[in-house]
């Protein structure tokens, strides 16, 4: 493993302990394993979006706008 | 008789006790037969309402024989439930030791709402543990096209079930493709619907952004039947859109002439199996042929989203599941509980980062979705895989699918042929927010045109 990678196991071991999360040396190595894909895969989309978005608060769809709802039944 | 029965629609089936040719018990006796000789084989089904399922049917029968009429087109009939959908005095497990022995007390609002329509709890139906992990308690669902085959997950039960005809509707959960990867897999039709569409009171969550419920079974016009059924605004789930219900099963029939459909330029056609993309591309020359006109359209982001989006699902799954994995941990299988405890890794500024893709992504389908009805895709670059690979190393099956838990726009998979090897392959449609009826009416016009959704797997003949 290279230092860098140690690193980033070592410090996501610590991160789950803090956490007092049990984990062997198999769990963590598939924990690492998985985040670094999801960070390498993260990052790329970011590359691959322009700008900064607002992230809104919540995450509800416009829905058409009626206070009645009716609804057609079952 | 239990086989021509079990593969019957929900239409055909309403229409014979509407006729006073079969009764409730005719029918949910008809499914307890086929569940109990293919379950065992096929892992659908995780607790199977025996006694209760036919105690109902009684019930209706005697309803119906009192009133003269069923309550409405879904009275009398049975309908399955993935197990992590609440069901009042049902076992719930999530195919999970820690919730082996929960006995609700109550029914998610989807479940109330299908059962006031008179329907009738068959059973709850297997899925990967908490809808992300592992199948080391029930079995893993397997494919009645080819046993030795993956049905998909994580509603892979409710999917086999209504592929093998041990269900006639079902319902499952989508955070990633949930319902489609297994509906697509096992030749079944299945729809996640908008975000806030159907309420996810009730359901066992994973991930608070990316969590849908929906119908799943053999045709469009039953999961239009359903959906009419389940959806509506629910006071009791904050996230529940308050959008009108239009009967789902109307305007089916208006094919689609006229109709403007995307195809993407990017992502969605590269790199496919061979025989998923030739049927895919046939696919598209049909929808042509009854009237509608292909675009080509831009999704730049669509080969980005899918890490952004487990990141997200894993931060929130591990936000609910924080005490277990504390307390718990070894509770939970192996898989699940390293998918999860991977959540509780990810920086704020990750999970922010990832909600800024979302942005972008749900900004680029709508912007598509203004000049397109809907958009064209492939639900998976591949047919269904081996168990063996499942509890190995799976592939990722949400390649196509998260894009639109991340967005919350409505998609729904329709079979669109078959490989060689006799296996399905699905057909992915996504459409603008609350306009499921589109998806339902393309995907209905689509069957009238082809045989794929009337094909059935022989383990079912060979065995019955």
């Amino acid at each position: 493993m290279t230092r860098g990678g140690q690193d980033r196991t070592d410090e996501i071991r610590a991160e789950l302990a803090r956490r007092g999360i049990a984990v062997d040396d198999d769990d963590l190595a598939a924990i690492v394993q998985n985040v670094a894909a999801h960070r390498d895969g993260l990052e790329r989309a970011r590359e691959a979006v322009p700008g900064d978005p607002a992230v809104p608060h919540g995450f509800v769809p416009p829905a058409p706008a009626d206070d009645a709802a009716p609804h057609a039944g079952g | 008789m239990d086989r021509d029965l079990a593969y019957r629609s929900l239409v055909d089936l309403g229409r014979l006790l509407d006729e006073r040719q079969v009764s409730p018990v005719d029918i949910v006796r008809a499914f307890l037969g086929r569940i109990d000789r293919y379950n065992g084989r096929l892992a659908s089904y995780i607790t199977v309402c025996g006694e209760g399922a036919l105690a109902e049917a009684r019930t209706a029968e005697q309803e119906i024989a009192r009133t003269g009429r069923r309550r409405g087109r879904l009275h009398g009939l049975p309908v399955a439930h993935k197990d992590v959908s609440l069901t009042r005095g049902v076992r719930t497990t999530a195919h999970s030791r820690c919730l082996l022995e929960y006995v609700p007390d109550r029914d998610a609002t989807h479940v109330r709402r299908l059962r006031d329509a008179g329907m009738i709890l068959l059973g709850k139906t297997n899925t990967t543990e908490f809808a992300c992990g592992t199948m080391d308690l029930f079995g893993v669902h397997r494919n009645p096209w080819d046993l030795g085959r993956y049905a998909g997950g994580s509603s892979g039960g409710s999917a086999n079930a209504l592929a093998a005809g041990l269900a006639v509707a079902a319902t499952g959960s989508d955070t990633g493709g949930s319902i489609r990867v297994p509906a697509s897999f096992c030749g079944i039709v299945g729809l996640k619907p908008t975000y806030g569409r159907v309420s996810r009171n009730g359901l066992l969550p994973l991930s608070w952004s990316m969590d849908h419920v929906g119908p799943m079974a053999r045709s469009a016009a039953d999961c239009a039947l359903l959906l009419t059924a389940m959806a509506g605004h629910d006071p009791a789930d904050p996230t529940s859109a308050r959008a009108p219900v239009p009967d789902f099963a109307e305007g089916l029939q208006a094919g689609i002439r006229g109709m403007v459909l995307g195809v993407p330029r990017q992502h969605y056609y590269e790199g496919l199996d061979p025989e998923v993309d030739a049927a895919l591309r046939a696919a598209l020359r049909q929808l042509e042929s009854l009237g509608a006109r292909l675009e080509p359209v831009d999704l730049r982001l669509a080969a980005h989203v899918t890490a952004p989006g487990g990141v997200l699902i894993m931060a929130e799954a591990y936000g609910l599941h924080a005490a277990g994995l504390r307390e718990r941990a070894r509770d939970y299988g192996t898989r699940t509980r390293r998918r999860i405890a991977s959540g509780a890794c990810y920086t704020s500024g990750e999970y922010e980062d990832a909600a800024r893709v979302r942005v972008a992504w749900t900004d680029q389908v709508n912007a598509v979705l203004g000049r397109v009805d809907a958009i064209v895709t492939p639900t998976l670059p591949q047919p269904a895989f081996s168990v063996e690979m499942q509890l190995d190393e799976p592939p990722d099956t949400s390649w196509g699918t998260r894009q639109f838990n991340m967005s919350g726009h409505p998609a729904l998979t329709v079979p669109c042929g078959f490989t060689s090897a006799g296996l399905p392959v699905g057909m992915q449609l996504a459409g603008r927010y609350f306009d499921e009826a589109s998806l339902f009416r393309i995907a209905h016009a689509y069957e009238q045109a082809t045989p794929w959704h009337t094909r059935r797997p022989a383990l079912a003949e060979a065995a019955a």
